[in-house]
């Protein structure tokens, strides 16, 4: 079930921005079945941008198209064939072609090729950078926000883009009766957003976000309001345009076979130049080794990899290898909710002596196929906020150090090997996602190490709505492990803070009025050096108490048809929609 | 007759409201909610947001009120909105069937053209080497999975011919994009995926179809017809096949409900958009109305197809009478 593959079977936990979305769950749990790759979600961006007060637009040219972000050296706009198409595979079909609505990978990979947002993320610098709005300011106070729209931006209708089109979609995306996964925290952080003119917007928020162009802003992607007129909120979800999407994007929705494939068509007026494709198909493919296959006879054009079939693409002449770093993680968690949790868990020398003993880079060498990198802190080497040098722990495979940590808790050792405290044995469950391929390796890995230090765990798999179901709702559970992917901005409330239980994702019931205090501090300080010294502080606390515990990020593996050129996958657009109008294939066909 | 079929058909109301009312309270018993995939896949959402979300889609309401709503929907003839993908689950059912017919029923009437010759030919000549060929083949084939033997297909008829320089088969979809779906490109992306379903069929039908045939032939009154002097071919045509035909008839009225819903596996690996993967989509992600909606299509498809075989049946054969 993993959530497109460029993800569910699900391909990748998290979903970043709202209405970007992100891939699914599944995905990074190594998804249905199991081992797919964490795919990167769609749009969200990492912040930083607090060292940016404004941004402004390259001058457009007709003539040659502009890379819409990420060095343009990367891409050839001297070379390029017109006409043809290229074929993706998702791993579900869709289930929203409203921007604002979109919570899975598998909808926004369709949405982010029709629609655009006033800023996108620049995958290189992860900085948020000009797209429909051309420049943009931040206010002294750090709160008000001025953006001025690009010149003649058309919609696929013919319409010119206006300052009225971001109002009324913020209206939408801030309304809870549309049920815009956003909505409550927008209009919480939002306090109003104007128009002053035809081409300018100011949108002015209730408290200082340093992650709001990041994390909120560039997952808003703008829709129409001539198409909206008389749309009722609640309505807003089987409106018109959730059947024929109307954007200003390079492509054009064409058709949609519901369960098989959804047809695009090139946007000939586009604001960045008449896109080379003449069409984009992402079919819905279901099994990874199917649609591998389909890599294989051409009838995809690129396709992430599992792990399963590295070697056997690497072989192939006709493709072309990609790898990425990625937000996806993988984690562990123990409960400390005694009412679900085990008591031997609030005793946090227990919790060390465990990350201590799993052997991280034997995983990532092993399972991982060496495509992974040990977590060294919280955060994924590509993001700002990852700091190594300044981690205090960072729990190397130390049995000796692991095995003393238990002595010194009081738990010796019993005649079964396992250890004893107070009569209460070593003894827990960790709640797996069952048919994940990457979590059978994972926990077999852990359950035998943690057996020679003297700890006895069993893996209690389940299907993926009650594993789900296990973690957020019922918190039933002594220890997870679980994937999903990180948000492109270092601010990790929804999983630290202690009112972010039993609601939000703070899995493990974790509470401590320091840490909730530096997360409150990270969003509202905009200097960028000092949110790295704030999550510097965030982590090694977070790594000394280890409520829950990083164990390592993996990279995706992309396998693209080397006639499919100007496609450069990335972790934060991991199709590298910005640039679609760009995207082009050598034979034309 | 009448009077039994009318029984039956008014028992049928009374019977749909069970079947809903069960799987609704199985449905909300069971862990996980439709919300539950939005909750982690989107760590920016707030604690508001999920329950902003429940309550659009009615969730927050008592679950009997849950159930009341969706059978007053139900009365009106509406099959509610999918809480997955907004819209309506009538219409996704509507689009999928006929795809799923077209897998399922084709690859019944070749595995049946397979079977029921290769069986009956196969008990004609018990224990020689025709009649071992065959039953080691059946066995083998019946046992293989659809996901294994799909797979293999793909392989062999689509990657590796294609490396070969042959003419090679289209392994996803119903038709090529975006240029291709007339007629003779729709039957080429059949071919795969109903081979997959006809080739195990067809083991399985060659298996009954000997067995039922063996036992017939041990009756007495086949020994009465060979007595009476009747050629071996009557025997086998009017008398032997017949009968063997009778339990059959029975049989595949029980398995019409399968043919609309029942190639999850092959749908899956084919990318074909028919019912059996909506359905367990629908599971999977804790799409209530879904599921509620395809559970109700196929209780109403078993009960009918049950009514219905039972009818042939006793239209067919005079043994039998409906009372």
């Amino acid at each position: 079930m993993q959530l497109r593959s460029k993800v569910v079977s699900r391909r990748s936990f998290l979903g970043l921005t709202a209405g970007v979305a992100g891939a699914a769950v599944l995905a990074a749990c190594g998804g249905g079945d199991g081992d797919s790759t964490p795919a990167p979600a769609a749009t969200e961006a990492t912040g930083a941008e607090s060292t940016h007060e404004t941004g402004s637009a390259t001058p457009s040219d007709s003539e040659t198209p502009e890379a819409g972000s990420g060095s343009s050296a990367k891409y050839d706009t001297e070379n390029i064939v017109r006409g043809g198409h290229v074929t993706f595979a998702n791993n579900g079909d869709i289930s929203t072609l409203i921007p604002i609505l979109s919570t899975d990978a598998n909808s926004s990979s369709v949405i982010n090729l029709i629609y655009e947002p006033l800023l996108i993320i620049d995958p290189e610098t992860l900085q948020p950078a000009p797209r429909l709005a051309a420049t943009w300011e931040v206010g002294e106070d750090n709160k008000t926000y001025t953006f001025t729209l690009k010149e003649g931006v058309l919609w696929q209708d013919g319409e010119t883009l206006t300052a009225e089109d971001v109002i009324r979609t913020w209206e939408l995306a801030m309304d809870l009766e549309t049920g815009a996964p956003m909505a409550a925290k927008l209009s919480d952080r939002v306090a109003s957003v104007e128009a002053t003119d035809d081409q300018t917007v100011v949108i002015t928020l209730n408290e200082v976000v340093a992650p709001f162009l990041v994390t909120d802003l560039a997952g808003v992607r703008i829709m129409p309001a001539h198409h909206l007129e008389g749309v009722a909120p609640a309505d807003l979800k089987s409106s018109a345009l959730a059947e024929k999407p109307v954007g200003t994007g390079a492509f054009i929705f064409e058709e949609r076979q519901p369960g098989e494939y959804v047809r695009l068509v090139k946007f000939a007026d586009h604001h960045l130049g008449e896109p080379a494709l003449d069409q984009v198909i992402i079919k819905v493919g279901r099994d990874n080794t199917a649609n591998y296959q389909q890599l294989k006879t051409g009838e995809i054009d690129a396709l992430a990899i599992t792990p399963a079939f590295q070697e056997d693409a690497e072989k192939q002449e006709h493709l072309e290898i990609r790898r990425y770093e990625s937000f996806g993680f993988n984690f562990i968690g123990f409960n400390l909710d005694l009412e679900h949790g085990s008591p031997i868990f609030q005793d946090k020398r227990v919790r060390q002596a465990l990350c201590y003993a799993i052997p991280r880079q034997e995983m990532v060498d092993h399972l991982e196929n060496g495509n992974a990198s040990v977590a060294v802190g919280i955060y994924p080497p590509i993001s700002w906020a990852y700091q190594p040098e300044g981690i205090e722990l960072k729990y190397e495979y130390d049995l000796e150090k692991a095995a003393a940590l238990l002595e010194e808790a009081g738990w010796e050792m019993g005649p079964d090997g396992v250890r004893v405290k107070d009569g209460q044995r070593l003894s827990f469950t960790m709640t797996s996602l069952a048919g994940s391929k990457r979590f059978e390796g994972f926990t077999a890995v852990m359950q035998e190490s943690w057996a020679e230090i003297g700890a006895e765990m069993t893996v209690r798999n389940e299907e993926f709505a009650a594993y789900i179901a296990s973690l957020t709702q019922t918190h039933e559970f002594e220890t997870f492990v679980l994937g999903t992917s990180a948000s492109f901005d270092p601010d990790v409330t929804q999983w630290w803070a202690s009112d972010q239980w039993p609601e939000g994702n703070n899995l493990v019931r974790y509470s401590n009025p320091e840490v909730d205090r530096l997360l409150k501090e990270g969003v509202s300080t905009l200097d960028l050096e000092e949110r790295k010294a704030i999550y510097l502080e965030l982590q090694n606390i977070l790594l000394e108490e280890v409520p829950m515990f990083v164990l390592l990020f993996p990279q995706t593996v992309e396998g693209v048809n080397k006639r499919f050129k100007n496609y450069h996958p990335n972790p934060v657009y991991y199709d590298d929609n910005p640039n679609a109008h760009l995207w082009y294939v050598t034979d034309g066909k | 007759m009448k009077a039994y079929i009318i029984r039956r058909l008014l028992g049928v109301p009374f019977l749909l409201l069970g079947i809903t009312l069960v799987t609704f309270a199985l449905l909300h018993f069971t862990p996980g909610s439709p919300i539950d995939q939005v909750r982690l896949t989107n760590p920016n959402m707030s604690a508001e947001d999920f329950k902003n979300i429940e309550a659009t889609l009615g969730l927050n309401k008592p679950v009997h009120l849950q159930y009341l709503g969706w059978l007053g929907q139900l009365v009106r003839g509406d099959l509610g909105i999918s809480m997955q993908d907004y819209r309506p689950v009538r219409d996704a059912i509507i689009q999928r069937v006929p795809n799923t017919l077209m897998l399922t029923v084709t690859s019944l009437v070749l595995s049946i053209l397979i079977g029921l010759p290769l069986g009956v030919l196969s008990a004609l000549k018990r224990n020689t080497r025709f009649d071992y060929i065959t039953t080691v083949w059946a066995s083998t084939v019946r046992a293989l999975p659809s996901v294994w033997l799909g797979l293999l297909l793909i392989i062999l008829f689509s990657v590796q011919f294609k490396e070969w320089g042959l003419p090679w088969l289209p392994t996803s979809g119903t038709r090529t994009l975006p240029d291709g779906g007339d007629l003779l490109d729709r039957l080429r992306h059949m071919i795969l995926p109903v081979s997959t379903l006809a080739l195990i069929e067809a083991a399985g039908f060659t298996k009954f179809f000997r067995f039922m045939m063996l036992e017939v032939l041990g009756q007495e009154y086949i020994r009465t017809a060979r007595a009476k002097g009747l050629s071996e071919r009557v025997v086998v045509m009017r008398h032997a096949l017949r009968n063997v035909l009778l339990p059959w008839i029975a049989l595949v009225g029980l398995t019409v409900p399968s043919l609309f819903g029942g190639a999850v596996i092959v749908e899956s690996i084919f990318s074909w958009p028919g019912m059996g993967t909506y359905a367990v989509g629908a599971a999977t992600n804790r799409d209530y109305t879904a599921v509620m909606g395809t559970v109700f299509f196929f209780s109403v498809l078993t009960v009918f197809s049950n009514l219905l075989a039972d009818v042939i049946s006793a239209v067919v054969d005079p043994r039998i009478t409906l009372e």
